[in-house]
């Protein structure tokens, strides 16, 4: 049953990299802003449904919620609109090791700073490890064998 | 180094999509969780319709004529940010972002190793195994 549970994150996981690597594919033909409108705007419609059915909540309630919280979508947009563009150039792993530091800087960011009302976990010795581990990284996906060049 | 930009371009997407999930995860504490996922969803559909109305230099008529898989990304979408709401409320927000990067990575070697979804094929090799294995590492002292 534990084992279970492991599977659905799993899946979301695997979801991501096969969206990148599809959008990837249909922003060459359909452009890159183009590619992320049809994401939004096919999920948006999926999710109508979804929403119609399965949910509990208020969606009603964004009238009241804080302002900030609304920018979520913006910054969803900044990802949907660059991979497209980004994962074709330099592959999807490449991309995805970029994305994945991205995400483990900014919430140890978030974190320690109690960005957008959430709790202050400080920075400890473990996660300034973890981020010099991040730049090791780093410097092998740039160091190529000798200088040819993938891209 | 001639890609540098394009890698700085996918750090602000990692950057960007932290922010989305601590802003829509505090919206949805308000909301309802599949309601700030659908708000997301309909805004960024909104403001992107104009963004390409104004800056789209591609041909989204194109889209009657490409393959059908290829627009298979909004569902892909919806499936990630439904489980991974699904999966923090079983197994924790850490674990769950963990076996994420996971799936993340395991995938993106596969599809490059092979060429699948009409990519170009980039064959796994030493460095991008040892990344890998520093990636992992770091996420078990972060």
């Amino acid at each position: 049953m534990e084992l279970l549970y492991i599977l659905i994150p799993l899946i979301a996981g695997i979801g991501l990299s096969t969206q990148s690597a599809i959008n990837g594919t249909l922003g060459n033909k359909i452009g890159s802003l183009e590619s992320a409108f049809l994401t939004f705007f096919t999920g948006a419609i999926i999710l109508t449904l979804i929403v119609n059915f399965f949910g509990q909540g208020n969606i009603l309630g964004i009238v009241d919620a804080p302002a900030v919280q609304l920018l979520a979508a913006i910054f969803g947009v900044i990802f949907l609109s660059i991979m497209p563009f980004v994962a074709p150039v330099i592959g999807v792993t490449n991309a995805m090791i970029m994305v994945i530091i991205g995400q483990l800087l900014a919430s140890v960011a978030i974190d320690h700073f109690g960005l957008f009302s959430s709790e202050v976990i400080p920075l400890d010795i473990q996660k300034v490890i973890g981020i010099l581990l991040l730049i090791g990284a780093v410097y092998f996906i740039f160091k190529k064998p000798g200088t040819k060049e993938v891209a | 180094m001639k890609n540098l930009p394009i890698y700085m371009l996918a750090l602000i997407a990692g950057i960007s999509l932290s922010i989305e999930a601590a802003l829509g995860g505090a919206l949805g504490e308000n909301i309802g969780k599949l309601e700030s996922t659908y708000y997301i969803f309909v805004v960024g559909a909104l403001s992107l319709f104009l963004g390409v109305l104004f800056f789209g230099k591609g041909d989204l008529t194109q889209v009657f004529k490409v393959p059908k898989w290829t627009l298979t990304g909004g569902a892909l979408g919806v499936i990630y940010l439904s489980l991974l709401i699904i999966s923090v409320t079983f197994v924790g927000v850490g674990l769950s972002i963990t076996v994420v990067i996971i799936g993340q990575l395991f995938t993106s070697i596969v599809v490059d190793h092979f060429g699948w979804l009409g990519t170009k094929r980039i064959s796994i090799d030493r460095n991008r195994v040892i990344a890998i294995g520093l990636l992992l590492l770091a996420l078990v002292f972060i």
